[in-house]
Formats: C-alpha cells, structure tokens, sequence
C-alpha cells in the first residue's frame, strides 16, 4: 500500500520518500524537513501514536496525515488530539481521494 | 290387769283381810297364839294367791316378752288372739289387735324407711364412688396439664429466642374444679393444637431458612442486605470476596465496605449518597451503575455492576437490597471481543485498501492506457473489493451494536437536506437502472437532534436497497414529513417485493430474500438488520408493507425528541 500511494503521489508530481517502521519515520524527521507526513497507525517498532507523540517532543511542526485501518472513534480522536491533522481510513478512501486531501493540506 | 288377776286379787284380800282383822282383835285381845293361828292360814292362803297371781303375772309377762320379740322380729301373729281369748277377754283382744294392725302399720312404714335409706346410701356410695374416680381423673388431667404446660413453655421460649420477645406464662397450680376440668380439657386441646402448628411452623421455618441459606450461597452474585440506616443486615460470601471484607460485625455500617469505590469508566471516587445502595435506602430504585473497587486481593481493581432495590413496608423504605456481580470477566472478554473484531477487521481491510488503490490506479491510466477488456477485467476486481470492503464495514458495525459499543453523538439534523443528500449520492445508479425517483422532502419538518451518520446510514440502505431491487424502469419514491411528534420518513419501490414465507425474517442478521438473493447474488444481508438496530437505539420505530413481484413500502419513525447521546468508542460506518 505504502509503494501505491508512494507511485501515485509522485505520479501526482509530489516527492515521496516511504519508510516501513515509526522509528525510521522518526530517524527521517531528524535529518531531512518534510512538507507533510503521512503516517500509518499499526506499524513494527513503533506505531503510530509512538511516531505522533515523538514528532511532538521533537517540536516538528510538520502536518501529519494519519492514515489506518483502524476505523474506532478514539482512535481518530486520540490521534486528532495528539497533533494529527487529518484522519482518513484506507479502506474506505479512494486513492484520489487522498491526493486531493494532500494537496489541500500543502495548499 | 286381767279380770282373772283382778278376781284372784279380791279373793286373796278377802281372805285376808279379815284373818288379818282378826288376827289385830286376837292381839289387842292377847290371844297372840290364836292371832298366829287365825293369821296362818291366811297368810298361807295369801302367799297362795300371791304365788298364783305370781305365777300367772309371770306367765303374762312371757308371753308379752314373747309377743314383744315376735312384734320385734316382725311377726305380729302375736297380736291375734284366739276367738276363746277374744271371747273371755273381748277389751283385751281388741287392744291388742289395734296394738297390732298399729305396729304393722309402723313395721310397714319402718320398712319403707329403711328400704328407701338403702336406695339413699347406695346413691351416696355410687356417687361417692363417682366422684373418687372424677378426682383420680383430675388427678390425671391436672399431671397432663402441667406436663403440657412444660412443654408449651419450652415451646414458648424457643419462640422467645427466635422473636427476641418476653412472654409472660402464668402459673397453674391451683386442683382444678370439675368446670375447671372441662375448661382444662379445652384448653389442652388447644394448646396441643397450638404447640403441633408451632412444631410444623417450626419445620418449615426452618426448611426455608436452610432452602434460603443454599439459595443465596448459590447465587454467582453478591448480595448486600442493609437496614432503613444502612446498617448492613445480611453480606453473602461472594459480597465479602468482591468487596474484600472477610468479616462483617452486626453493626457495620455499609459506608465502611463501600468505601473508596469508583466509577468504572472515569475511575474517580464515588460519594456514598450517590451509590445505588445509598440510593435505595432512601426509596429509590436504581438501576446498575458500574463500579471500580480495589481490594487487596485485587490490587488492580476489579469490576462490579451494582443494583439497589428498596425493602418497602407499608409504602415506607426499611432497608435495601444490593446485588454485585463481578463483570471484571465480562469486561475483558467484551475488550477481547472487540480488540478481535477490530483486528480483524483492520487485518481485512489493509489487502483490500492495497487491491482498490492499485486498481483505481490502473483504472485512471497510471500504467498505461488499458483496452476495453483490460478495462472491465479491472472494473470487476474494483467491485469486488469493494463489496468486500462494504461487507467487513457492516460486520464492523453489527459487532459494535451487539456489543453495544457505538456512539451516539446527537446534534441538530436537517432530516430533508440529509435525505436530498443521499438521494444525490445515489443519482448515477438511479441513472444506470433509468429509475423514475421521486422525493417529496417536506420543507416544514423540523429539525432532529440526531446523529447524523446515523441517520444516514438508515436513509442510504433504504434508498440503496430500493433503487437496486427495482427492475429496470421502474420507480422509487422518497417521502420526508413531520408526523404528530415524530418525522416520518417513507421509501417505496416497484421492485421485487418481499416473499411472505420472508418477511418475518427481513430484518435478521445475513438474512436475504429468495427472489432478492437470485436477483442479485451481491449483499450482506446485514443492511436492514443494521437500520433497524440503528432506528430502535434511537427509539424509533420501522415497519414495512409489501407484495411479491408488485414492491415494498418502508416507514421510519422517528420521535422528535431525538436521539440520546451515547458515549461509545467506536462509531458505524
């Protein structure tokens, strides 16, 4: 899935760089500015609320896009609550759905 | 004296009479001698009739004593006498025969007065003998009675110990009287009666009591018993064990055990007066509230689901009843439950998130231009998916009714422009199927507090259901009104219609008519089992009306005091 959006945002024009764990997500953060993370809730090594909370206590003042599976209204709040600032699940969004989500975010 | 007696008496003094005349002359005369013998021979003649007259008094008296011993022994014939006797002495004989017929009259009466003595003294011999029996009878009773009298006071006390009252027995010791004897009797019997009611009393008191013990030993949950003070009256083991109290004394009041319980959800204390317990005491009927308790055997707390009765007498509170039933199991297994579906679900859901976006990809050319066939080839899969994606959303929300975990989240709804909205969403199917629609969305209606996902997800199915189960040309019809103090909502088609042998089974789980499930093998079965989950929750109501082959007509009501916000942590998709 990550390699499909990957392919659809830079089909779109954007760059995409996709990383597979939270943890990694983090390390990127540190090193590189981004314009927006989109960010997974279940991942290995560190989840998502992990990556949110991190972010955070790193002071990056990056958008982030939670995207999930996970459809529970805490969790979308939680994630909200915690600096997320849009909640989308996948299965439900169409793929050009999410771009335009991004771009309005970038906007 | 007999005039024998009488003759013989005159004769005798005649003749001495003169000799002793003479005899007086002869001695004045000094003729002793010759007064001697002038004397003797009348003297001798005297003692002569002396002897006889002796002789014949003495016979008289013999036969007196004889005639008295034979009027003594009660023979009279003594007082008849002989016709010579009656002829030589007539005077005598009629003496003596009135002397008779006077004793035997006597002897008569003398007999009937002894005869009636008799009857007198058998009569007091029996009585007597009656009344020494009556005695040895009240003898007998009186024991009885005093042995009942024990026995009624054992009784009596046991009573006592059981009731916690004095009673008074007065003391019998007095010997009965023979009505005392009766009353006695009466009373022993019913006393007996009394002390054999209190004997099966007794039994059945405590037949009850033990079937009570080994009722309320058996029963999985705790019970608390408090009094009008809440003063705990009864606490059964489970109470003790989910409460972590191993011993209760009498007085121990309920704000003792309960101190220092929570709410379930927040975890903060909760003040005893707000507790159902607290509650109860004072009249009110409370219904579960869940708890938190932390005991020491239970350091991270444990579960409990409280319910309070009051105890009413006579219209006034006396106490309370509180259950407790442990739901620290049914907590996590309802956590387990949903941690399952939610995993599942997401676990479902992530290969068919990655099919439906290379698909979409495909589809809009980001691989290349594909041909017709590539084209439909892909259509199919993107359906496909996304039935399956439709499928696992709706088990996600049957899971989250049945366990009751969704969120209601209430605010003002504008039903008509809700409802015009959907119908918009539909519009390309209603395009493709070319079905006449028709909606009369009523202006005037008001708006409803109400979720408005929810609302949507019951106009969706229905409009969905009726544009996809009308043939082709055929027509559905929307209607949104105000109706008294609900909304009515109404959506009728021309479509398949509902077989009878269906209809008492439309709304249940994965259920799908026959004609409908050969029509079109696609659907859930689960839409209709979701709406009216979704219409009850929100204590509405929905029916329909239909006919095979002619279509169906569906009416949602809902009240517009709107729905209840309802704190869930997961919300219907």
């Amino acid at each position: 899935m990550a390699r499909a959006l990957q392919i659809k945002l830079q089909r779109e024009g954007f760059s995409a760089t996709t990383v597979f764990n939270g943890a990694a997500a983090l390390e990127m953060v540190s090193k590189e500015s981004y314009d927006l993370i989109m960010c997974d809730l279940i991942m290995p090594k560190m989840d998502g609320f992990h990556v949110l909370e991190g972010l955070r206590a790193q002071g990056s003042t990056t958008p982030i896009m939670i995207m999930t599976n996970l459809s529970q209204e805490e969790d979308r709040q939680k994630a909200l609550d915690m600096g997320a600032c849009d909640f989308l699940v996948k299965s439900d969004t169409p793929i050009a759905e999410i771009i335009a989500r991004v771009r309005k975010l970038l906007d | 004296m007999t005039i024998r007696s009488k003759a013989i008496t005159f004769v005798s003094l005649s003749a001495l009479v003169p000799c002793v005349l003479a005899a007086v002359l002869l001695v004045l005369a000094d003729r002793a001698l010759w007064a001697f013998l002038v004397c003797v021979p009348g003297i001798i003649w005297a003692l002569f009739l002396a002897w006889v007259l002796g002789r014949t008094h003495r016979r008289v008296l013999q036969e007196l004593t004889a005639r008295a011993r034979d009027v003594v022994s009660g023979n009279l014939t003594a007082f008849r006498v002989s016709d010579d006797t009656h002829r030589a002495f007539p005077a005598y004989a009629e003496q003596l025969a009135a002397v008779g017929t006077a004793l035997e009259a006597r002897f008569e009466e003398v007999r009937q007065q002894v005869a009636e003595q008799a009857q007198e003294i058998e009569r007091m011999t029996q009585h007597v003998a009656e009344a020494k029996h009556e005695q040895d009878r009240m003898s007998t009773v009186l024991m009885e009675r005093e042995y009942t009298m024990v026995q009624l006071k054992r009784s009596l006390k046991e009573l006592q110990r059981r009731c916690g009252e004095e009673m008074v027995l007065p003391e019998a010791t007095t010997v009965p009287t023979e009505h005392d004897a009766a009353e006695m009797l009466h009373d022993k019997a019913a006393m007996l009666n009394v002390l054999e009611d209190l004997e099966e009393e007794k039994s059945l008191l405590a037949t009850e009591k033990a079937k009570d013990e080994a009722i309320l030993k058996s029963i999985g949950d705790g019970l608390m018993v408090v009094d009008v003070r809440g003063r705990i009256t009864f606490l059964n083991e489970i109470a003790k064990e989910l409460l972590g109290v191993s011993f209760v004394d009498p007085s121990t009041n309920m704000s003792v055990v309960l101190k220092g319980i929570r709410d379930a959800k927040s975890e903060a204390e909760v003040s005893l007066e707000t507790l159902p317990l607290a509650q109860a005491v004072q009249g009110k009927s409370v219904e579960k509230q869940d708890l938190l308790i932390r005991t020491p055997d239970a350091p991270d707390g444990c579960y409990i689901s409280m319910t309070a009765t009051p105890i009413m007498v006579s219209g006034l509170p006396m106490g309370a009843v509180a259950t407790f039933r442990d739901m620290t199991k049914e907590r996590e297994i309802d956590r387990a439950k949903t941690e399952f579906v939610s995993l599942a679900s997401h676990q479902l859901r992530t290969p068919l998130s990655t099919i439906n976006w290379y698909a979409e990809m495909l589809l809009a050319g980001d691989a290349g231009e594909l041909n017709d066939e590539q084209r439909t080839y892909l259509d199919e899969v993107y359906q496909g998916n996304q039935r399956m994606v439709d499928l696992i959303n709706s088990l996600l929300n049957v899971s989250r009714l049945e366990l009751g975990t969704f969120s209601v989240d209430p605010e003002d709804t504008d039903v008509v422009a809700l409802a015009q909205s959907v119908l918009n969403e539909q519009a390309p199917q209603v395009k493709e199927r070319d079905i006449q629609l028709s909606a009369t969305l009523d202006p005037s209606t008001p708006h409803l507090y109400a979720d408005p996902k929810l609302l949507r997800m019951v106009l969706q199915n229905l409009i969905s259901n009726a544009i996809k189960y009308t043939p082709i040309g055929g027509s559905v019809s929307v209607k949104v009104e105000p109706s008294g103090d609900a909304i009515s909502m109404r959506v009728a088609d021309t479509g398949l219609g509902i077989p009878k042998e269906d209809q008492g089974r439309i709304f249940s789980k994965l259920f799908r008519a026959t004609n409908a499930r050969e029509s079109d093998t696609d659907g859930t079965g689960l839409g209709l089992y979701i709406v009216r989950s979704v219409v009850e929750h929100s204590d509405g109501t929905i029916r329909f009306e239909s006919e095979e082959g002619k279509g169906t007509v569906f009416y949602v009501e809902l009240p517009l005091r709107g729905m209840t916000k309802r704190e869930g942590t997961r919300t219907l998709s």
